[in-house]
């Protein structure tokens, strides 16, 4: 009986937790999205420096491992769907089926979790080492808010940058699923364009662009926010970045599924 | 000294985290041109005292006041404008290390001022200057040593021109040598730009050089005040002890040997 009741206790400790700190992420959320939209006005320079910093970080550097990982995900797609589909003679669905998969799902969702575990990480294991080192403390002292000044630049890159990094993955993707086609099965830029446009929809991309954007809002704000709670020193850091970059991915798959659901049922 | 207001006025303070007290009713004046040295041994509320003064943390009970206007945590405009009259040396120096030595020195300026780019180059190459550093501008603090990073770290504290500057153990990771020469920094401020100083500390050949006086805390509470020479000759058996550095003493009972030791 005691142990249930320390059970109990202990599930209701990690609920009031868990209330306590989806309150202040969306707290951070509101603040970061305010300061976002307000930074230019308050000043353009520092804001663009900020926030092209940031742009640089999330988008050009992490292109390479996204386009990389999107033309290999575009050959498997080939490869694993065309083995079958050549059974039943339906080889030239392949390419539909490729663009399909990759713009609504693949792109954005694989787009997002290289993101969440290169940059979410990165977000939270710089913010955290410079909460254990005083810096943040330092920049209060001097009347700089740390939300204007570390978040929202990192929140306006990833929404920024998500989007553009799954349409080049999306684009790769095809890339890559043509190579395969051509080498593997002999078949013609021509045709595999033409069943590509069949199939692919601008409400696919869109979809996709859709998601992107609430995945790069997820992927700012989870390695910001565990970093800003972080106490203690170096162990605490590690231990909150790979927390960080654990929550994002959840909540990253939770969020696609829940999008996924809505526009199928919405159109 | 002691006609003129005081710059920082500390009353009954009282902060409490985790449920204890860590700091239990706190009084402390600290005149215009003034160097307190605030000593004790570890965990004894010295930071704390510091933080509560500085509007980073919200004290239980009690009141800051720097140049009569109450120090209140938060984002305010009053708090903002009193963050221009007081400036911070973190222990770490807390230089942001994405940034040039240069930057952080132009970080309060471009906060707090409406200069331009020229400048505010002028006046960080000013404040480099003043502690030493004119060359540092563009190097980044990784590349500084200890000494240098806190002599930069006191550049940006001293951006705005305080007339109060608080200090967290400035000493603390520096070699014998690197502390003299911060210490003299700080006599040579105060001297040129007529400074007040806070300096957290549990140096004691520091505080000594330093100090105009010195108060000593344990347990949340000042137990110890005086000029440096008063400190010396102090027959108070807690300043003893901890001027002595003797682990057997009233100050806290002596931590328990570890059992191996025992055994």
């Amino acid at each position: 009986m005691t142990g249930l009741l320390s059970g109990a206790g202990r599930l209701g400790g990690a609920a009031i937790g868990a209330v306590g700190h989806a309150g202040a992420l969306s707290r951070l959320a509101v603040e970061a999205a305010v300061w976002a939209a307000t930074g230019p006005f308050r000043s353009r320079a520092l804001t663009f420096r900020l926030g092209t910093e940031q742009c640089y970080r999330v988008g050009v550097q992490s292109a390479p491992l996204v386009m990389l990982v999107a033309l290999l995900i575009g050959a498997i797609l080939v490869l694993q769907t065309a083995v079958t589909l050549r059974t039943y003679g339906q080889l030239e669905l392949v390419p539909g089926l490729v663009a399909v998969s990759l713009t609504r799902e693949l792109g954005p969702l694989l787009t997002a979790l290289i993101l969440a575990g290169r940059v979410g990480a990165a977000f939270t294991a710089e913010l955290g080492t410079m909460v254990v080192a005083e810096e943040v403390l330092a920049l209060q002292t001097m009347g700089i808010r740390p939300v204007g000044y570390l978040v929202a630049p990192r929140l306006l890159a990833c929404l920024a940058m998500t989007p553009c990094l799954t349409l080049c993955a999306d684009l790769v993707g095809l890339a890559g699923g043509f190579a395969t086609c051509k080498l593997e099965f002999g078949m013609s830029f021509g045709t595999y364009v033409e069943q590509t446009r069949r199939f692919l929809l601008a409400r696919d991309l869109v979809v996709g662009e859709g998601k992107s954007l609430v995945f790069g809002a997820i992927i700012a704000l989870a390695g910001c926010y565990r970093a800003l709670i972080v106490r203690g020193g170096a162990d605490e850091v590690g231990r909150a970045t790979m927390q960080s970059v654990v929550a994002a991915m959840v909540s990253i798959i939770a969020a696609d599924s829940v999008f996924t659901a809505i526009v199928n049922a919405w159109v | 000294m002691s006609d003129l207001p005081p710059m920082l006025s500390v009353r009954g303070l009282r902060v409490i985290l985790g449920g204890r007290p860590v700091l239990d009713g706190v009084d402390l004046s600290v005149a215009p041109r003034e160097i307190l040295a605030v000593v004790g041994r570890s965990g004894c509320g010295k930071s704390t005292l510091l933080r509560a003064c500085i509007g980073a943390l919200a004290p239980a009970a009690g009141e800051v006041e720097i140049e009569g206007r109450p120090v209140r945590p938060g984002d305010g405009e009053a708090m903002q404008a009193l963050r221009r009259r007081f400036g911070v040396l973190f222990q770490g120096g807390a230089l942001v290390t994405s940034l040039t030595v240069g930057e952080n020195v132009a970080l309060p300026l471009r906060q707090h001022t409406k200069l331009d780019e020229s400048t505010i180059r002028i006046v960080v190459r000013l404040k480099l200057g003043l502690v030493g550093l004119g060359e540092a501008e563009r190097l980044r603090p990784s590349e500084l040593s200890g000494g240098m990073r806190k002599r930069a770290a006191l550049a940006r504290a001293l951006a705005l021109d305080p007339p109060l500057v608080f200090c967290d153990e400035p000493s603390a990771g520096l070699d014998p040598v690197a502390v003299g020469a911060i210490d003299r920094l700080l006599l040579e401020l105060r001297k040129a730009l007529g400074l007040t100083a806070v300096v957290v500390t549990h140096e004691m050949p520091s505080a000594f050089r330093i100090a105009d006086r010195i108060v000593m805390m344990h347990a949340g509470r000042l137990i110890a005040e005086g000029t440096p020479a008063e400190f010396r000759d102090s027959a108070d058996p807690r300043v003893r002890q901890f001027l002595a550095g003797e682990a057997e003493g009233p100050l806290e009972p002596a931590a328990p040997a570890l059992d191996v030791f025992q055994e």
